[in-house]
């Protein structure tokens, strides 16, 4: 993963192996040593479904696709189930590259549970999407309402924030086994993914669409109520007219389907006025 | 105007209203002990606020928003006390003593029987207003911001030289309002131990050494403006994981009849309304028959009841099922 692109990093963590450990190895037998690893396994799953009971929907974010746990329920689950952290660290650190200077946080933290403990890092940078962007709306020249994405000062506690966070959340997920979890693994637990929130990148982000709101539904609707009061030789007069046209098939394409985006509704409105 | 530009129009006034909250959000140099932070239970936070103001983080735009309703509560808190003819005097009048770096802004002072009371103003949620009647339930509520009100009430009594004052608060849901008198001399243990404190913080100052970290505190640590400066170790309370196929079973059976026996207590209680006073009645092919029986009861009076009251701990025990995969 470049530099460049960083949101979320997720460096691999390293397996702290405990002295309590080895002398385990010694002690047990193979045997005793499969008990104990099938005990450890059936508790894992206890944990996970515990984590999962005291988070919802909120604290989950969708992010292409995949679940992943945000900070406000990271914490949360951590305080249930008594995950602990220490040596907190963490490094500011400059970097150039052709696109220029830019900043980077690092935190680096030891987390615990079950005489396990591994380190986990979290990071940010001041090209962190996130804080890079806002919307802002404006008119075009036809006097249209337009989205228009600016750029925003960057705030440095932010980003220094963001990868403290990022940190906790990377260490209490790994020590709990809360990575690559499904959505309909969430679901069992009533946490659907439609009520989580989503992040998009770049060109995922362009692709988005966004649904069109009531008002503008209604409003179409009824421009197509309308259409349909028409007597029968008007409304042939009128499908002649336009079938050959880019309008007449943005109309046929959006009544097929259940949902019409804002874009769609942006097309619409120009075709059936 | 279209709907939708309308709602575009409405969007974007909200933006704004944000990035004005942003704009105002600002962090001030602090070079004594405030009066409004000294009852924070961390001295780490108290040396971090002196040393290292400028790593403070910035108050979010929803604490801005917390921040300006707060200035209408005590607006409104003065109008109403002129109202019933109180009016407030030396609002926002500093004082200092210079031994300890202590100082503070008093919201006012009020006067009652011709003397002169500092009177401190606290816009607070319905909830915690509802469980705060004496200083004991401030400093017990375990909520840095709510710990913080009764020190700083009791050190402009000492600054100001008042043997009492007065904590006003009021529900921000504006059901209702609450004047706690707070007298000195009932809490000079406390105002003594604020005064070390402050002691305390002089001295790191002055040597540059950080106070130790308190223990992770959900409440406190989790909404300090410097965590990512004092990054503090938290030591988790891990669950007890144990191996009981007895106990399991049980808790399993315990699980199972668990809405059998809510629903048992509800009929039965149905049931215990309609046959009140019926003897020897047949339904079905249930008889059921009652009878007046006489119950032994002591009525003491409450004086007498509080005399013997007193906190008996017992263990209450809650069992919920985990979701199962």
């Amino acid at each position: 993963m470049s530099e460049e692109s960083l949101s979320i990093i997720e460096n691999e963590p390293k397996e702290i192996v405990s002295s309590s450990m080895f002398e385990m190895l010694e002690k047990y037998s193979d045997t005793e040593l499969e008990k104990l690893f099938e005990r450890r396994s059936n508790i894992l799953k206890v944990v996970r479904s515990l984590a999962l009971k005291n988070t919802n929907p909120a604290d989950w974010i969708d992010q292409q696709g995949k679940p992943y746990l945000a900070s406000s329920g990271a914490e949360k689950v951590a305080a249930e189930l008594g995950v602990s952290w220490r040596e907190i660290r963490g490094v500011r650190t400059e970097k150039k590259d052709a696109k220029g200077e830019y900043y980077a946080y690092e935190f680096k933290g030891v987390f615990s549970f079950m005489n396990r403990s591994i380190e986990a890092v979290g990071t940010c940078n001041s090209r962190d999407q996130f804080f890079q962007y806002f919307n802002e709306y404006q008119k075009d020249e036809n006097g249209n309402s337009i989205k228009v994405r600016k750029v925003k000062p960057i705030d440095e506690d932010n980003i220094k924030k963001a990868s403290y966070t990022n940190c906790l959340v990377n260490g209490i997920t790994r020590i709990l086994g809360l990575r690559n979890l499904t959505w309909a693994e969430l679901e069992k637990h009533g946490i659907r993914m439609a009520a989580s929130q989503k992040v998009e990148y770049g060109k995922d982000k362009e692709k988005k669409s966004y649904p069109a709101s009531k008002a503008q539904t209604d409003y179409i609707n009824n421009l197509l109520r309308n259409f349909a009061e028409l007597a029968e030789k008007d409304r042939h007069d009128m499908v002649e007219r336009v079938k050959t046209s880019d309008q007449a098939k943005t109309i046929i394409e959006c009544l097929k389907k259940e949902g019409v985006t804002l874009d769609e509704a942006g097309k619409l409105f120009e075709a059936v006025k | 105007m279209e709907k939708e530009l309308f709602l575009n129009a409405v969007t974007k006034m909200e933006l704004d209203i944000k990035e004005s909250y942003r704009k105002q959000a600002k962090v001030y140099p602090c070079y004594v002990n405030r009066a409004s932070e000294i009852g924070h239970p961390c001295e780490r936070f108290l040396f971090f606020q002196r040393t290292e103001y400028e790593k403070k983080s910035l108050p979010s735009v929803e604490l801005m928003q917390i921040f300006a309703g707060g200035r209408l509560i005590e607006e409104l808190c003065e109008t109403e006390l002129k109202q019933a003819g109180y009016k407030l005097i030396e609002g926002q009048r500093p004082y200092k003593d210079d031994r300890y770096q202590l100082s503070g802004h008093i919201d006012g002072k009020i006067e009652i029987d011709g003397a002169l009371y500092p009177i401190e103003i606290k816009g607070i949620n319905q909830h915690d207003f509802e469980s705060l009647s004496n200083v004991n339930d401030f400093l017990k509520s375990g909520k840095s911001w709510l710990m913080k009100y009764p020190a700083q009430l009791l050190i402009y009594e000492y600054l100001t030289e008042a043997p009492a004052g007065i904590m006003y608060i009021k529900s921000k849901s504006m059901a209702g309002f609450k004047a706690i008198p707070i007298f000195l001399y009932d809490h000079l243990d406390y105002v003594e131990s604020l005064l070390k404190k402050a002691e305390r913080i002089n001295e790191a100052v002055k040597t540059k050494t950080k106070p130790p970290q308190i223990p992770y505190t959900d409440n406190i640590c989790g909404y300090c403006d410097f965590l990512t400066t004092c990054l503090p170790d938290k030591e988790g309370i891990e669950l007890n994981f144990q191996d009981d196929p007895t106990l399991e079973k049980m808790l399993i059976r315990y699980d199972e009849l668990k809405p059998s026996k809510s629903e048992y207590d509800k009929i039965d209680k149905e049931l215990s309304r309609i046959f009140k006073g019926q003897d020897r009645l047949v339904i079905g092919n249930y008889i059921i028959t009652g009878q007046m029986i006489d119950k032994k009861a002591y009525e003491i009076p409450e004086d007498i009841q509080r005399q013997y009251e007193k906190n008996k701990p017992y263990w209450k025990k809650t069992i919920k099922a985990i979701g199962k995969e």
